[in-house]
């Protein structure tokens, strides 16, 4: 009888723990596609079997078995911020570089060639009303087109602080999410793979995002740094990131009505901007506060396109202002064509405008020589590659620009083939955990099949013990 | 011809190995598998050998039928564990393909590839 209860209850642990791997199988397959999952594995061994003793044998579960590789998951976690970076930075200098006409004939490129022929035109007629008016018309279609270039580019400016904002409200929210993981993971003794692959899939799109540094506690909890070293998650703390835009303060700003540059700060209101380095919100950031100030300026520059414009008016100006109107003895003095906002070095570009007292006959083709078209021939040199007048960095106005356009060029050119490799070295990380810890349907159905085999065999080997012992027990002889 | 074995020695080998297989058994590992088919095998020949002394001898047997027995209960044994794993296999009828086990987020099961109906029909004899 003991026996018979031992049997049956061999047959109901391992029935158990058979149910158990059937489970656990299933949900290999079910989770096959689910971002962050990791194989699972239901160890199966054996009950004592002896016969002398009661033990009837069975199956035993000896637990579950994660396929998960912590340094597979790094890899990943690792490379997909360097994709993040790249990926925004792409973006990012896609839609400064789309103000750029690549091509040189429209924009402020094409204004200012058309500026430089008028000017040629006035000096071969520096008296004709109608060259005169043709230069005032070309000087506000060009100031017109760098107000145009500045408004564009500031709005960049304004879009991408609003994207660094947004980035760092994801931040956030995954972040709460892994503090939540974390508070339930402190109440279980043993890691669940449900749980485990939210985490992962967490880390991971929150790697797309910032740089990131995460260590597994001995209580099974994370622990996320961001930006070198900034906790955003520490067992169930969580420290929130924010952000900002304002003019730094230090060093003092040489232009304090620059367009404010975005900033991330850190719980305690620390400043970490500088150490956000990667995914996209280091791309976000960099193409914000490096290549965008570079052209509109900030509380230190005042930006390529506003030293242009500066340039450009001051030369104008000043060449003009040297003149007469005519050879004329007592002829007036010339006029200022341009007028722009020099209160600050950032706002020229975008105040940039022709003086609105001038008139036709203000203009001064005279030189202070006497040179009747003196003046409009300085002007008209302005494009020359040997330009006295208007040269920036060893750069004519029209080089200088198209310096400005062509580094905007470059900085898209670079970040597009950046992603581009970095998307293929973000495959192959991948490809490989997926080989250590992802699910294989094909691998589970061969897992299926060598077993069935194996079983078959177990069977037939059976099948001819069983008729050895019947034929061995016909042999022996019967007791009296 | 090698001399006559011991019969009762024989039979204490086979039943050994009987116990060495179904210690070994482990229904999720082929490797596992491999060692009880070994184990059996090699139980069945000494079993055979045993036979062909008891068909010379039949009385060298006698008083021995109740460890025969326990062998067979001992194979019976291995049965049980080996119907339960084919039912696993087959996804047997004590399971109803919907696994309450670590559900990532409540996904429901979109593959049917491991339910009783979609299981290799081979049904193993035991």
């Amino acid at each position: 009888m003991s026996n018979l209860l031992a049997a049956l209850g061999s047959s109901a642990s391992a029935l158990d723990v058979l149910q158990q791997a059937l489970g656990v199988v299933q949900n290999n397959v079910s989770n096959a596609s689910t971002p962050g999952y990791a194989s699972q594995q239901l160890n199966i061994g054996s009950a004592p079997f002896d016969i002398v003793s009661g033990a009837a044998g069975g199956l035993l579960a000896n637990g579950l078995q994660s396929s998960r590789d912590t340094y597979a998951d790094t890899s990943v976690q690792l490379q997909l911020q360097t994709l993040g970076l790249y990926t925004a930075q792409s973006q990012s200098t896609g839609t400064i570089q789309s103000f750029f006409d690549p091509s040189g004939t429209s924009g402020v490129a094409g204004a200012l060639n058309d500026l430089l022929t008028a000017f040629s035109g006035w000096s071969a007629s520096p008296s004709d009303a109608t060259a005169r008016q043709q230069v005032i018309s070309s000087a506000t279609a060009l100031a017109d087109s760098v107000q145009g270039l500045s408004q564009s580019l500031n709005g960049a400016a304004v879009q991408l602080n609003q994207q660094v904002s947004s980035t760092v409200d994801q931040i956030n929210a995954l972040g709460a999410q892994i503090q939540h993981y974390n508070v339930e993971r402190l109440k279980q003794n043993q890691p669940d793979p449900g749980a485990d692959a939210n985490l992962e899939n967490n880390l991971e799109n929150l790697s797309q995002l910032v740089n990131l540094t995460t260590l597994t506690q001995p209580d099974g909890t994370i622990t996320v740094l961001v930006g070198g070293g900034s906790p955003l998650v520490i067992g169930d703390q969580f420290n929130s990131l924010s952000a900002s835009d304002f003019v730094g303060a230090q060093p003092p700003p040489a232009n304090p009505e620059a367009p404010p540059t975005a900033h991330v700060l850190d719980a305690s209101g620390k400043d970490i901007t500088e150490n956000v380095t990667g995914g996209q919100l280091g791309g976000l950031l960099d193409s914000r506060n490096r290549v965008l100030s570079s052209i509109i300026g900030d509380g230190q520059q005042a930006g390529s396109l506003n030293v242009f414009a500066k340039t450009l008016a001051d030369t104008v100006n000043g060449i003009l202002e040297s003149g007469t109107v005519s050879t004329q003895a007592g002829a007036a003095a010339g006029a200022a064509l341009f007028a722009y906002d020099d209160s600050d070095g950032t706002l020229a570009a975008g105040s940039l405008a022709v003086n609105s007292a001038i008139s036709p006959d203000q203009l001064a083709a005279a030189d202070s020589s006497g040179n009747s078209n003196g003046n409009a021939n300085a002007l008209a040199a302005l494009g020359n590659s040997n330009a006295v007048n208007g040269v920036i960095g060893g750069e004519n106005l029209v080089g200088y620009f198209a310096g400005i356009a062509s580094a905007a060029g470059q900085e898209n050119q670079t970040a597009q083939s950046n992603q581009s490799l970095q998307q293929q070295v973000v495959s192959q990380v991948t490809a490989t955990r997926d080989q250590i810890s992802g699910v294989s349907l094909d691998g589970q159905a061969a897992d299926v099949l060598q077993l069935q085999r194996g079983y078959q065999a177990v069977s037939q080997v059976l099948s001819i013990v069983n008729n050895l012992v019947d034929s061995i027990l016909a042999l022996v002889p019967q007791q009296a | 011809m090698t001399a006559i074995e011991d019969p009762i020695k024989l039979l204490h080998n086979a039943r050994n190995l009987l116990a060495g297989a179904a210690a070994c058994w482990n229904a999720g590992d082929p490797a596992a598998i491999d060692r009880c088919v070994a184990a059996l095998d090699q139980s069945a020949s000494e079993l055979r050998a045993a036979e062909a002394v008891a068909i010379v001898d039949p009385k060298s047997l006698t008083g021995f039928g109740s460890e025969i027995l326990q062998i067979r209960d001992q194979v019976a044994g291995i049965e049980r564990l080996l119907d339960l794993a084919s039912a696993f296999l087959r996804g047997g009828g004590w399971s109803s393909g919907d696994s309450p086990l670590y559900r990532v987020d409540g996904l429901e099961d979109t593959d049917s590839s491991l339910r009783p109906t979609a299981m290799a029909a081979t049904r193993i004899q035991a």
